[in-house]
């Protein structure tokens, strides 16, 4: 039964998702259908308006605005409606996952932790996936500005240069260079690029080029300079960062797949298995586990420095 | 279980207190109130009886309690205020036994009606032939039996009496042949001892209780504790990329000091407050807002640092510029020399932070084989 409902609640949000999916990205030709584009931008709005309503839970403004400032990597046109559909479907997954677990055990302390955990996770491990793309764009920085300075040394244009730098270096970083060079105000876009990424020598790159673009001077010899400072640096950071991302990505496993594991194990070993925790050691077991998750977890987070 | 009642009691009053304290501070945003609070913990520390509790703790300077809390705070940089530090030392032994003792009860309560269920198990196979019963009708029964002849009664009496009692009894209420009706008083006088030895109160928790106070009592101090030992083992790292910035930034002609500044306030999260209120009273007062941001931290690098910066914005640009770079390259060249070879603070923290849950979370992995293996052990006889 509970399968059955679990089945119904999965495909009808899977249903929503491609529909709103096929409104947000428009794939026709903007030349050849601009009435439709006009009349999806319409739908969208309404459609947003209505998505936005989650916002009125408590917590919600504040996730929101980090997802924001995290979506801006993206190239999606409408970050706002797209950061609404990842709340909407984290919550679902997030209230699946309440109805699966709150069975599991008998006693109401362990309720509540399943609860709390299953309101957290989701979150989090979307926030760890933010914070394993960022790395791999810093990482990215120094070739950033290499390009930046080949192409300039030729060009001695500052917004075509970036717009240069954005076709050679392709995939979806490219498409967003591409994107800020084609703007009006070229920066703003590219410091509040620059806050997104939240990088310190990104952030140096982008003072530079507007230093230069205000009052002039010797572009080329600063970028070399910045260029030798961020890999001195880099060699003595290392790739320590990550390692505690990779500690915070295990403890979650750990904590969601230990007792489908062990349940898999007693299945196989005893014919005893049952999907709810009676017996009281056991049920202390459990809490103890997901007490000690939620700590480590809160302990990682301020180890990591970003 | 009047435990149980008074315990459910003690909770809701509890959370009404909180709640109470928490909306008559901070009252919903009417239609004159505009400005919208944000909890503080540290008006709370003068609201009310918590209030005089602190003032009567640590009111008095010269008081020894006092002199060690300050004392402290001001040693390991504490992010916590006084009064807070205190209220939360107050709060948390109260609120962490209150959780242990429902907790307790709770798990009592699930043993107990868990051994009720099991009283019978088997001799229902035996009768009805089916594999799968949920117990409640042996909980019943054991239910019937105890209030048919009372819990006292049958507490003080020995076992083979007891036994005596309740084969003359059984038989009024459940029919069955004489082999079953031996089979089920033998039982009920099993569960009977069980439950008795449940419920009689251990010495183990009133040592739990005891830890969980001294535990309680100390977990603010150990949480200012981690903090400052993170920051210090970060504070290395956010004092080179400080450098790094500073000496990009300044040879940048027309990039002013307080740009600089700003961008530095950008770049740290460390140092993020003390850059915050610098940045406020640069423009007025260079001088003293360099001053003050020398004097708030300890670190001897970001120290120089400062003084550089001083240097930079009210004597010579190009000299300060050439005593950074210098500085620099000698620090850079020990740094990178150490680097592979010293082992990182943070990552040691870190596996510390992850290795309970990760032992807890194999051992529950492991716990079915391991209880397989006992219980074959145990079948096994010598």
């Amino acid at each position: 039964m509970n399968y059955v409902l679990l089945s119904i609640v999965i495909i009808c949000t899977a249903i929503v998702l491609i529909i709103l999916g096929f409104i947000a990205i428009n794939k026709y030709d903007k030349t050849e259908v601009k009435k439709r584009e006009i009349y999806s931008k319409i739908k969208i709005n309404k459609i947003n308006k209505f998505l936005n309503l989650i916002t009125l839970l408590p917590f919600y403004k504040k996730i929101k605005k980090y997802f924001l400032k995290n979506f801006e990597f993206s190239r999606f046109e409408n970050i706002d409606f797209v950061v609404n559909i990842v709340l909407w479907a984290l919550t679902a997954i997030s209230i699946i996952m309440i109805t699966q677990t709150i069975n599991y055990s008998a006693v109401w302390y362990n309720k509540i932790l399943f609860v709390l955990l299953s309101l957290c996770v989701p979150f989090y491990f979307t926030s760890l996936l933010f914070e394993v793309h960022k790395n791999r764009i810093n990482k990215k920085v120094p070739i950033i500005i290499d390009e930046f300075k080949t192409v300039f040394a030729n060009n001695k244009r500052v917004i075509a240069s970036i717009r240069e730098t954005g076709e050679n270096l392709g995939g979806s970083l490219g498409k967003k260079f591409i994107t800020i060079s084609m703007c009006g105000d070229v920066d703003a876009k590219l410091e509040s690029f620059a806050n997104s990424l939240n990088n310190v020598w990104f952030n140096a790159f982008v003072q530079i080029v507007r230093q230069y673009k205000e009052n002039g001077g010797d572009l080329l010899a600063q970028l070399y300079k910045l260029n030798n400072t961020v890999s001195t640096y880099n060699n003595i950071e290392k790739k320590k960062n990550m390692k505690i991302i990779m500690f915070e990505i295990f403890v979650v496993l750990l904590a969601v797949l230990a007792v489908p594991i062990s349940n898999f194990f007693a299945e196989a070993f005893t014919d005893q298995a049952t999907n709810q925790f009676i017996d009281s050691q056991s049920n202390k077991l459990i809490g103890y586990l997901i007490v000690l998750t939620l700590v480590s977890l809160a302990a990682l987070r301020s180890l990591r420095n970003d | 279980m009047y435990l149980n009642i008074v315990l459910s009691i003690l909770l809701i009053g509890l959370s009404c207190v909180i709640i109470g304290v928490v909306i008559n501070k901070y009252p919903k945003r009417g239609r004159f109130k505009n400005i919208r609070k944000e909890l503080n913990l540290l008006e709370l520390s003068h609201y009310g009886i918590i209030g005089k509790l602190i003032d009567l703790l640590i009111g008095d300077k010269n008081s020894s309690i006092s002199k060690w809390i300050s004392g402290f705070c001001k040693k390991y940089e504490s992010i916590i205020h006084e009064r807070v530090l205190v209220m939360l030392k107050l709060t948390i032994p109260i609120v962490l036994v209150i959780i242990y003792l429902s907790v307790y009860i709770t798990n009592l309560n699930n043993d107990v009606e868990n051994t009720k269920k099991d009283l019978s198990q088997s001799a229902y196979f035996m009768l009805l032939g089916d594999s799968k019963t949920s117990g409640n009708e042996n909980a019943e029964l054991y239910e019937s039996i105890i209030n048919g002849l009372g819990e006292d009664v049958l507490k003080n009496l020995t076992d083979e009496k007891r036994k005596e009692m309740v084969r003359e009894y059984l038989p009024k209420i459940h029919n069955g042949t004489s082999i079953e009706i031996n089979e089920l008083t033998e039982r009920f006088n099993n569960t009977f001892k069980n439950v008795q030895l449940m419920k009689s109160m251990n010495l183990s928790v009133i040592i739990y209780i005891f830890i969980l106070i001294l535990l309680g009592l100390f977990l603010p101090e150990s949480y200012v504790l981690f903090v400052y030992f993170v920051n210090r083992a970060k504070i290395e790292k956010e004092v080179i990329k400080l450098e790094n910035l500073f000496s990009l930034l300044a040879d940048i002609p027309g990039f002013k000091t307080d740009a600089i500044l700003k961008e530095m306030e950008k770049s740290t999260k460390l140092f993020i407050k003390k850059f915050n209120i610098c940045n406020k009273t640069f423009l007025s007062d260079k001088k003293s807002a360099l001053t003050d941001l020398y004097n708030s931290v300890s670190n001897k690098r970001f120290k120089n640092l400062i003084m550089i910066i001083e240097k930079y914005c009210l004597a010579d640009k190009s000299s300060a510029l050439d005593i950074m770079e210098r500085q620099i390259k000698e620090n850079n060249d020990k740094t990178l020399l150490l680097a592979n070879e010293r082992i990182d603070v943070l990552e040691i923290i870190a596996l510390f932070c992850i290795a309970p849950q990760m032992f807890l979370s194999f051992f529950i992995i492991i716990k079915p084989l391991f209880d397989v293996s006992m219980k074959a052990l145990s079948s096994y006889s010598f």
